[in-house]
């Protein structure tokens, strides 16, 4: 199944971005500058699988694309959107594509997704796990993912 | 007929997004009342009419899913009609849903002509 991970991971962002964010995908981008990036949001969600937490998404996105996606989101065309209504808007961004995903990847066992939690630093990860990331190209901006997942699935 | 639609969901920013396309689908609303979690839905609801419930999974105080459950063991408002709207569309996760009270199921992301018919499906069988 880890296989098609990567692949599930771009078209069930891109979907996400496009169906209810108003914000066209363009491209998918390679290399691991998105990892450590500055001036980026990073939003972190916790899942559970069963009795213990077997995996966390992180998604980050560049600032000015995540001011594109919260303008077109919340359709406030004048202004730049406040912080605070940006990162809501990040979090439900990250929660429905984790959500997406999860729903194909453990749909016979189901699973309970956590609060999102916006992180202030790129954040250090556990080599232990098996990890898959992803970026895409948006009209404006980038956006990442990055699944990580202490057993396979 | 225009619709008096409750929207729960923890999130002001969705249920800002749920309002406008509503509006964008066509669909008619004639009352557009909010919750942030399934306490306060129930509260509302004890005080005021709806046609329809349409509710997130996770949230605080009380989940959707013990929403679900409270309005159909409540022999007033078993007959109101609550779509399930969430990111986690879980085979298990929305046979339990359907199971315990839900009359619909809207996966996210959708789009606006999904929640049009996802609701038009749940008030014409109502009807």
């Amino acid at each position: 199944m880890t296989q098609c991970i990567p692949d599930l991971l771009v078209t069930t962002a891109a979907e996400t971005l496009g169906t209810m964010f108003f914000t066209p995908v363009t491209g998918r981008l390679k290399g691991a500058y998105f990892s450590t990036a500055a001036n980026a949001t990073t939003v972190r969600i916790p899942f559970l699988t069963g009795s213990q937490t077997n995996g966390h998404m992180d998604l980050r996105v560049s600032e000015d694309g995540a001011q594109w996606i919260a303008s077109s989101f919340l359709a406030i065309d004048e202004g730049p959107v406040p912080e605070h209504r940006v990162n809501d808007v990040i979090c439900e961004v990250a929660n429905v594509t984790c959500g997406s995903l999860l729903s194909t990847l453990f749909s016979d066992r189901g699973f309970r997704l956590l609060s999102p939690e916006v992180l202030r630093n790129p954040p250090a990860e556990n080599s232990e796990s098996e990890s898959f990331e992803e970026a895409l190209e948006l009209e404006r901006g980038w956006l990442s993912l990055h699944l990580h997942l202490s057993s396979p699935a | 007929m225009a619709y008096r639609v409750l929207v729960v969901d923890d999130s002001p920013a969705m249920r800002s997004f749920i309002r406008r396309i509503l509006n964008l689908s066509g669909f008619a609303v004639s009352e557009f009342v909010e919750a942030a979690n399934g306490l306060d839905a129930l509260e509302i609801l004890q005080a005021r009419s709806v046609d329809v419930v349409l509710t997130d999974i996770n949230m605080p105080r009380m989940n959707g899913e013990e929403l679900v459950r409270q309005l159909d063991q409540d022999h007033k408002l078993r007959t109101l009609p609550v779509v399930v709207v969430s990111g986690d569309s879980s085979e298990v996760r929305v046979k339990r849903l359907m199971e315990i009270g839900a009359r619909g199921y809207l996966s996210k992301p959708f789009s606006p002509e999904r929640l049009r018919t996802e609701l038009d499906r749940v008030l014409g069988a109502r009807a």
